[in-house]
């Protein structure tokens, strides 16, 4: 994780990437360790311009760490530990069939 | 944060063999009516190629008479895929089968991938109507996807000369594909 100076001091950020299989260009944002995969995965998608929805299906949008679908309660570093300094992840969608 | 997500595409260039092997992807598929499909991928651009194309067939994949439905799963793959590869999604082709509309049905344009400028084609009888020029193609405008007419489709679609790569991929893995039917 990289070392950032603030006012309050040193302050560790986690580069967090985020990739949308159909985006040509990620969501790329320096995130506090202590920030939730929640803000992330809110943020990344207000990005992308994607929402959940529920029509005839239910359409939700999840973030995938290293293939596995992340816990949004953890932190950056629940999730990566100490000595990441960056991570990437990807935004999927999953419908689910008879949502209404 | 990064720049637009999605660069404005005015116009796609199809190469003959990424035609060839999403009908060899499908065809299988249509024989015994069921719908198929799978994805195109590049890199956006105001002109852009599809230089990949990826046959979805397996664990994540339905595959059925009325809906070709593709996992949260196998989107995850086939993300992890393109970004050591550098590509986008940037359509899915999929059948209808005999008889029914070569057109987006309800379900098409709700399920499909709504972002704007992103490719939605339907093939008609199964995979069995093989002339691209006869298949549904539809872009996403930001609200809904319309089709394209015939001159839109004429000013905005190429069909070019190339080669294309080749995956096949499900909820397991992506491997090399040969672009061969019955594979």
């Amino acid at each position: 994780m990289n070392q950032v100076s603030t006012s309050q001091g040193k302050e560790t950020k986690v580069e967090t990437t985020v990739d949308y299989l159909p985006a040509q260009n990620p969501f790329h944002k320096a995130y506090a360790q202590e920030t939730t995969l929640d803000v992330v995965r809110t943020e990344a998608m207000s990005y992308f311009g994607v929402a959940d929805f529920t029509d005839r299906d239910r359409h939700e949008f999840h973030l995938e760490f290293e293939g596995g679908r992340v816990d949004y309660t953890q932190t950056l570093e629940q999730l990566l530990g100490e000595h990441r300094k960056g991570v990437h992840l990807d935004l999927v969608e999953q419908v689910t069939a008879g949502g209404v | 944060m990064g720049s637009n997500p999605y660069p404005p595409i005015d116009g796609w260039r199809l190469p003959q063999t990424a035609v060839a092997a999403t009908l060899a992807s499908v065809v299988g598929a249509g024989r015994r009516g069921d719908e198929a499909g799978v994805f195109w991928l590049g890199e956006r651009g105001a002109t852009t190629q599809i230089s990949a194309v990826v046959s979805l067939r397996g664990r994540g994949v339905i595959e059925s008479p009325g809906r070709w439905q593709v996992s949260s799963g196998v989107y995850g793959v086939v993300s992890r895929l393109a970004r050591r590869h550098g590509l986008t999604l940037l359509a899915t082709a999929h059948t209808h089968g005999r008889g029914v509309p070569v057109a987006m049905s309800i379900t098409d344009r709700l399920d499909g991938v709504r972002v704007p400028d992103f490719l939605a084609v339907v093939i008609g009888d199964g995979g069995a109507m093989r002339d691209p020029a006869e298949w549904s193609f539809n872009v996403f405008d930001g609200r809904d996807f319309d089709e394209l007419a015939d001159d839109d489709f004429a000013a905005r679609v190429a069909f070019v000369e190339g080669g294309v790569r080749l995956w096949r991929a499900n909820a397991d893995g992506v491997s090399a594909w040969s672009g061969r039917e019955d594979e």
